[in-house]
């Protein structure tokens, strides 16, 4: 009994503790110690490859894949999309030791990460790595599903799949080679994954009834984690009257088929895939009935870690919509979190701007791929004029603030929703009224009795005149008025009173009369006088302190990217930053990569959070508010500045001769000029460098400087001596 | 030497405004450096020397002559200079070269002693050395993006020549020939010097431009390789200079032969300026 007891109280604590991390989520982060696949530079995994003798490769293919497959994956690995050791990386890889339970030497050949994103997705490497996205876990059902999809993946690396390609590729590049006949090839290939992966996932006792479900999930995969209508009730409230029309009356139809087009495609359609499948799992005997080896309830909390990280990647990806219906299916399930109010609030603050910069179709994908429950999100949206989205917003960030009124973030965001509000075109905060459209009506219906005054519209619609139509809409009586046409003005009613909201309001207005008496004395200013305060104006950023976030360097050939080089470039490049920033006294605190078994997880974590903040800035329209807003502000105190750098170069080396060689010919002392130049003229770098500050939210300075010369060290470190003293 | 000292201390002076968005190398904006300078007159052997209209070009190679393809000039350059922005630079540049001027000529001067004997003189000089010192205020720039005293570096400077022509002592030779009836001959040789130039001096100007690239070897070292082309415009009131070189040395068929004249000279010193218009130089500079 008292065991009993304790597992109850173990299941409460831990189901407390669960419902209380998705209360306050934040980004799921890696855990524990850097896998060698994170810190091991990529040419020395190209090096050690190539000591390997266990392909028909020549030397030189080898040496072509092994590059290919080691930076290219090391790129992803450092992208700060990928982790290790968090909840889902932990889950995946309970899977996998289930599911290779009697295969112990394939095991531990293999590693499984997560990828943060949306797309729903797994892939493997030649190397032993497979990639898993939060996506794909968020759209699937149970662990017999995820199992049958690491089950495929470890057939591909264990088939070599990979190398097979590359090989095929490699052979026929000769012969008049066609897009299908890859396709075909690649085609074959996913056949004898799903075969020898039902294998796989046969052996390891799980049910046969998921396997054809997966199918479904893939075809499925780009519509939301669910199919939940969405509609007026959602959105309307007390406060908020919507009318019927903006809301869609038909159904989007969901257009997905099982058979389609599949000639030009890498993956077969999902009907010759799921037939297949199906003469492969009835040949086989002894099936189990396991949906789940793992502890009840885990694949659900992964999966909801999946779902809410999804709704944070779309914030940052500007995918605002798919953002806020995640968030109305998620709402249901957890109606108290803050994280799903803070999101929500930032998604209707980014579409409201997105629609004040006319940009709203960045943001909505076009009619014609409307589909399934989400398109009456869409069609909200758009079917909304610039004042009645604006006042929407606004709407819906009082009420999420109203949740949280301490919360910083929100009243953050309620304060750049006003001051949207504010700088609105043709907007003044006089026409808001103080009554909610249902307190007008009711008024409104009240004065119509008690006046006993008549509709002023009574006849059937067909008899109207164009302007007892037009009075019909607008709905005017003598005592009283209600333009139904302006629904919204009624939407704020509780704002029009509330002090914090006047305040602010204040505010704003005391801060325009200053930019307004400014501009006057700015016209009055002379020439000279105006230059200077232009000038004066445009002050240098501050980098005393900065943070360098991972400079990135590429090296190009006449035709590709040497990989080789551009490892080397970018230990040189990170080396010349920090020499430049010794030299003018500035304090650089170096996030890269080349330091990460010394800087730990924590410095990994704190590089992703940053990577994905300059991804959400460069992308964000001007008011915008960050995802990461308490990580940040964190951040900022644990390292002590606010300024980030991020930086990348690029180097071409390509002399070109042909003009000179017809010069020299015709001035032949012009010799020496035409034959040095192009050897150093065939230098040419590229430095970017872009500085965010986390306090604004904002990119306070860009720079673009290209030079010819050969990017050594010392000239990197001058350039950047340069650039870091003028920025 | 003193007044190159005077001028350049006046110029660092001169430069010494600061203008706090130039960075320089490093936060260095003064530069001093040290060429060597080499020229291969390559389009003359290349082009000129195999031609028709070419002129006899000659060393002297154990005591008889060769003909030479390739008579390397040499030199050395200090030079110092100050970015006033990143890409905009004074300087100032001291130049010391050593040309090797053609004498392609030989002369022949030759007495009929009978009907079928005869004496002559065969003259040949290889070349004069001429040393040349050149003083050279220039503008440096460079292309957009570029941050000098680094990287490739445009120079355009304006040069003040002062030249003079040293003795070429042994490296004359005088050649007798005596013929007889019977067609034999007998010959001599001997060097001679029978020109004394030491005292010539001409001044010169002209402009130059040089294309050189300047590679950071550390913070304080710069390593630079590049190409310079001059152009000259000789001073005609100093070609008097040549006058005393007139002379008569034998005549031939009743007439007086010139051996060296001031124009001959002229001529060859401008045909070595020429054939080493392009100038490959070499060094380091040191940044502060």
């Amino acid at each position: 009994m008292k065991i009993f007891s304790f597992i109850i109280i173990l299941f409460v604590a831990l189901n407390s503790l669960a419902q209380k991390n998705f209360d306050s989520y934040t980004t799921i982060q890696a855990e524990g110690k850097i896998p060698n696949d994170f810190t091991i530079l990529s040419s020395s995994k190209v090096k050690t490859g190539m000591e390997e003798q266990n392909t028909t490769l020549s030397s030189r293919e080898r040496k072509v894949f092994l590059e290919g497959i080691h930076y290219g994956i090391d790129e992803l690995l450092q992208s700060g999309l990928v982790i290790y050791g968090d909840e889902i990386s932990k889950y995946i890889n309970d899977v996998a030791d289930k599911l290779l339970a009697k295969e112990k030497k394939l095991r531990d050949q293999l590693r499984f990460y997560t990828i943060k994103s949306n797309a729903t997705n797994a892939f493997s490497t030649d190397q032993g790595i497979i990639f898993v996205t939060t996506g794909l876990v968020s759209q699937l059902v149970n662990e017999a599903q995820l199992a049958f999809i690491l089950a495929h993946e470890i057939a591909h690396f264990t088939e070599k799949h990979v190398i097979e390609t590359f090989e095929y590729k490699s052979r026929n590049k000769g012969i008049n080679y066609q897009i299908t006949q890859l396709a075909t090839y690649s085609k074959d290939k996913e056949f004898e994954a799903d075969i020898l992966g039902i294998e796989f996932y046969q052996k390891a006792g799980y049910t046969k009834k998921d396997i054809l479900r997966v199918f479904d999930v893939m075809m499925y995969s780009y519509l939301p984690i669910d199919e939940v209508p969405i509609g007026r009730s959602y959105f309307q409230s007390e406060l908020c009257y919507l009318p019927s029309n903006l809301f869609p009356t038909d159904k989007f139809e969901i257009k997905a088929a099982e058979d389609y087009d599949d000639s030009r495609s890498s993956h077969p359609n999902i009907k010759s895939r799921k037939e297949k499948a199906l003469l492969k799992i009835e040949s086989l005997k002894d099936w189990g009935s396991n949906s789940a080896y793992l502890a009840e309830g885990r694949f659900e909390y992964v999966r909801n870690i999946s779902r809410f990280e999804g709704v944070r990647l779309d914030l940052i990806n500007q995918n605002f919509l798919a953002a806020l219906y995640t968030i109305f299916i998620l709402e249901k399930e957890f109606p108290k979190s803050n994280y799903l109010n803070r999101m929500k609030s930032q998604a209707w603050l980014n579409i409201a701007s997105y629609k004040k910069e006319g940009k709203l179709d960045q943001i909505i994908p076009k009619k014609s791929d409307w589909e399934g429950e989400i398109s009456s999100l869409y069609y909200f949206i758009r079917n909304m004029r610039n004042k009645e989205l604006e006042i929407m917003a606004m709407r819906t960030i009082e009420d999420c603030r109203l949740k949280d009124p301490e919360n910083e973030e929100l009243n953050l965001i309620w304060k750049k929703m006003i001051n949207s509000l504010y700088t609105s075109e043709g907007f003044k905060k006089e026409d808001l009224k103080s009554q909610t459209f249902q307190q007008a009506t009711d008024s409104l219906s009240l004065i119509l009795s008690e006046n006993k005054v008549d509709s002023v519209v009574t006849l059937p619609s067909e008899e109207l005149s164009k302007y007892d139509k037009i009075k019909k809409k607008v709905n005017t009586i003598e005592n009283g008025s209600i333009d139904s046409t302006k629904f919204y003005l009624y939407n704020l009613s509780d704002l029009v009173s509330n002090e914090l909201f006047n305040r602010e309001w204040e505010l704003l207005d005391q801060a325009n009369l200053r930019n307004e008496k400014l501009k006057d004395s700015i016209n009055d200013l002379s020439n000279r006088a105006y230059k200077r305060y232009i000038k004066n104006k445009n002050e240098q950023t501050d980098l005393s302190k900065y943070i360098l976030v991972d400079p990135s360097a590429v090296s190009y050939t006449k035709r590709s990217v040497n990989y080789e080089k551009s490892e080397a470039l970018k230990i040189k490049y990170n080396e010349a930053f920090k020499n430049a920033s010794d030299l003018l006294g500035l304090e650089l605190i170096s996030i890269d990569r080349f330091n990460l078994a010394a800087q730990g997880t924590e410095s990994f974590n704190d590089r992703g959070i940053l990577t994905s903040l300059l991804i959400q800035i460069t992308n964000s329209p001007k008011e915008k508010m960050l995802v990461d807003y308490d990580i940040i502000q964190n951040l900022t105190k644990k390292y002590g500045t606010s300024k980030l750098v991020f930086t990348i170069v690029e180097h071409l080396y390509y002399p070109e001769f042909s003009g000179n060689i017809f010069y020299s010919i015709l001035f032949p002392p012009l010799f020496p000029y035409f034959f040095a130049a192009p050897f150093i003229k065939g230098n040419n770098t590229e430095i970017n460098v872009l500085v965010l500050d986390t306090k604004k939210g904002e990119i306070t300075a860009v720079g673009q400087y290209f030079f010819e010369e050969p990017s050594t060290k010392l000239v990197l470190q001058a350039h950047l001596y340069d650039i870091l003293k003028n920025l | 030497m003193n007044r190159i000292l005077s001028l350049f201390i006046i110029f660092i002076f001169c430069t010494s405004l600061s203008i706090s968005q130039t960075s320089g190398y490093l936060g260095k904006r003064n530069l001093i450096g040290f060429n060597l300078i080499g020229s291969i007159p390559l389009t003359y052997n290349l082009f000129v020397l195999n031609s028709s209209t070419a002129y006899g070009q000659y060393k002297v190679e154990n005591g008889k002559f060769e003909e030479a393809s390739n008579l390397f000039s040499s030199g050395f350059s200090f030079s110092a200079s100050r970015v006033l922005k990143n890409r905009f630079a004074l300087g100032l540049e001291f130049r010391s070269v050593n040309y090797k001027t053609l004498m392609p000529y030989s002369i022949n001067i030759r007495k009929q002693n009978s009907q079928f004997a005869f004496s002559g003189e065969l003259l040949r000089a290889p070349y004069l050395k001429v040393n040349d010192i050149t003083f050279s205020p220039y503008v440096e720039w460079t292309k957009e993006g570029g941050l000098l005293p680094i990287g490739l570096v445009h120079q355009l400077g304006i040069n003040i020549h002062s030249l003079s022509l040293e003795n070429p002592k042994s490296d004359f030779l005088m050649r007798y020939q005596y013929f007889d009836e019977n067609s034999n001959y007998t010959m001599e040789q001997s060097n001679e010097t029978p020109l004394d130039i030491d005292q010539i001096n001409l001044l010169a100007f002209g402009v130059n431009y040089k294309l050189q690239l300047r590679v950071p070897i550390n913070e304080y070292l710069l390593f630079h390789v590049g190409v310079r082309y001059q152009m000259n415009i000789f001073m005609s009131q100093n070609y008097t200079g040549f006058d005393w070189l007139y002379t008569t040395n034998g005549t031939y068929e009743g007439k007086d032969v010139t051996f060296f004249s001031s124009d001959e000279i002229m001529f060859n010193i401008r045909r070595s300026y020429r054939l080493n218009i392009a100038q490959i130089e070499s060094g380091i500079s040191f940044a502060f």
